[in-house]
């Protein structure tokens, strides 16, 4: 992959600029406003956005400025984390389908194809009930959905690429099929593998802030993004900055990673 | 033609029978049952339900009385809802179903001329514009895009109403709300895949027999650039026609959607069953089709085994 060509690409740096604006926020944020993101004041509930609370406060007089950079560190830890599992799984997987080929790659992914059928909310369930609600269970949960993704694409990637001359050469001195597979075509493979794993970050988040529109999320007073977007919907009509925050910063994550994704995507095409 | 067709049908089948075995059998790993959630009932009113729906036979009993009933078209009883699975797609799909349609025709009349005007002069002012467009598209999340629609045209401008479903008005903001996502991904789609035949040799030869730019556009660039943009086709109408939760939530549509999560929810096995095969019925027919008008655009591709991987594609989740 040619990193120099990313270097003068401008979405890229955007992408990368605002995500590192994100991180930023979710390391520093919470104490550049001396709250804490569970504290909760009674008296000054539903306030709108002004100098003691930057983003104004919640329902329960929480300030909503330090709730959202708590946020930050919970969605985009999900958005990492998911993209991490995808790697391992699909990796795996995929390249093992795509390099054995044959029936062995008919059943697997015909594997594949059954699980991504099965209701989505119905394995998020069982496995919230089975490892106790919580960050974990967002993580394998979202993991187990997304890495379908990244193994179908490895599969296609292994299957174009082992029937390249690099791939015969190594077999004719005698390389084994792991080695060809993690010295030859995983590395080969490695730019759609990057731009599936960018691309998935902010796919995650965005099912992360669904399920906790439906109450499926990671527990209170923890709360990412996606929990106090779907507490803003609820007072909408009166107090609308509940949802503007929020929605402005799953929104910019969702543009930064998708700028990126794109970006490197082009980057390899050309 | 005829065979092809069969031996998908064929496939389909097996499909269908392996997706109805995994999810039986996750369903029932699921703790709870659909009448456990309700307030405590007596133990001899409990066990007389489980009777009633045949909850205490063995589960293996229970999968093949299903099995029947499905060979005989009965999807079975609604746990939680007084009306059969049957009777719940048949009331909420057409709902469902017209606003998917308004949803695609609007995607497609939006992103299919975004994707053009970019594709036509690249890099210059028109394209970064779709891009932008697009990019917006992919980056608001349904239900947030939900709720900012309403808070502007429902509350601020009071030109629409919040949450209802009768006349066109009420379609307005759920077609805006659904439709984001798709029209920004067609709008991609055929952007690229104009562009990739603008530089072929037959547009080349086009234009230098002196065909106006319009005519290699509608005669020629068109109808082959749309084939990605047909592939992508086949899961957005199963996935926009069935309905979405989030969308329907907010704005009361009685659709379909909102009975995929809350089945799940309920422990409600048959309406989980039941909109699982629908679905993915749906899907796989979508794909078939698709492969379909395939041959119809272009003549080069040939008939050959599966459909690939397009055929599992998940319940998108808006």
């Amino acid at each position: 992959m040619d990193y120099k060509r990313l270097k003068g690409n401008r979405r890229v740096a955007l992408g990368l600029a605002i995500i590192t604006a994100l991180l930023l926020l979710a390391v520093l944020g919470p104490g550049l406003s001396g709250q804490t993101y569970h504290q909760q004041d009674l008296g000054l509930t539903n306030q709108p956005p002004g100098a003691g609370h930057w983003f104004g406060t919640d329902s329960l007089g929480r300030d909503l400025f330090t709730r959202t950079c708590y946020g930050a560190r919970i969605s985009l830890a999900i958005g990492l984390v998911t993209s991490a599992i995808c790697l391992v799984l699909g990796v795996l997987y995929g390249g093992v389908s795509g390099y054995a080929g044959g029936r062995v790659d008919e059943v697997m992914m015909r594997l594949v194809e059954v699980i991504s059928s099965i209701p989505f909310l119905l394995y998020v369930i069982l496995l919230m009930v089975v490892m106790g609600p919580g960050l974990k269970a967002v993580f394998i949960a979202l993991g187990a959905v997304y890495w379908l993704t990244m193994a179908r694409m490895v599969r296609g990637q292994v299957l174009a690429l082992k029937e390249r001359e690099y791939v015969i050469a190594a077999r004719a001195v005698g390389a084994g099929p792991w080695h060809i597979l993690s010295r030859h075509l995983i590395p080969n493979a490695g730019g759609p593998i990057l731009v599936t794993m960018t691309l998935i970050i902010p796919e995650a988040i965005f099912t992360e802030a669904w399920l906790s529109f439906l109450g499926l999320g990671v527990s209170a007073p923890m709360a990412s993004w996606g929990v106090l977007a779907s507490e803003g919907l609820e007072g909408l009509r009166n107090y609308p900055w509940q949802l503007f925050f929020p929605a402005l910063l799953i929104s910019l994550t969702m543009l930064a990673f998708n700028l990126v994704g794109e970006g490197i995507k082009e980057a390899l095409e050309n | 033609m005829a065979r092809f067709v069969l031996r998908r049908l064929v496939t389909m089948a097996l499909s269908l029978w392996l997706i109805i075995t995994v999810t039986f059998v996750i369903m029932h790993s699921v703790p709870g049952g659909p009448f456990s959630s309700e307030k405590k009932a007596p133990p001899a009113v409990l066990q007389n339900l489980n009777a009633r729906y045949h909850l205490d036979d063995p589960h293996w009993k229970q999968y093949l009385d299903y099995l029947g009933g499905l060979a005989a078209g009965d999807l079975g009883p609604s746990f939680k809802y007084d009306r059969t699975v049957n009777e719940i797609i048949s009331q909420c799909f057409p709902v469902s179903a017209l606003l998917g349609a308004v949803t695609v025709l609007f995607s497609l009349a939006v992103g299919l001329s975004l994707g053009v005007v970019a594709a036509w002069r690249p890099n210059c002012w028109p394209d970064y514009a779709a891009l932008g467009l697009s990019t917006i598209g992919f980056s608001v999340p349904s239900f947030i895009l939900s709720g900012l629609l309403m808070y502007l045209f429902a509350f601020r401008l009071n030109w629409l109403p919040p949450a209802m479903w009768g006349g066109w008005q009420h379609l307005v903001m759920p077609v805006l709300a659904l439709s984001a996502l798709p029209t920004a991904f067609i709008a991609r789609l055929m952007r690229s895949s104009l562009l990739e035949v603008l530089r072929q040799d037959y547009i080349r030869t086009a234009r230098a027999k002196g065909l106006s730019p319009a005519g290699i556009l509608f005669n020629h660039a068109l109808k082959n650039s749309l084939l990605p943009v047909v592939t992508y086709l086949g899961p957005l109408v199963a996935g926009v026609f069935t309905g979405s939760f989030v969308v329907e939530t907010i704005f009361a549509v009685p659709g379909l959607g909102r009975y995929f999560v809350t089945g799940v929810l309920n422990r409600d096995y048959t309406l989980i069953l039941g909109l699982t095969i629908f679905y993915a019925f749906f899907l796989m027919l979508m794909n078939l089709l698709v492969d379909l008008v395939y041959l119809l655009l272009d003549p080069r591709i040939r008939l050959a085994g599966s459909g690939g991987d397009r055929d599992g594609l998940q319940k998108a989740q808006g």
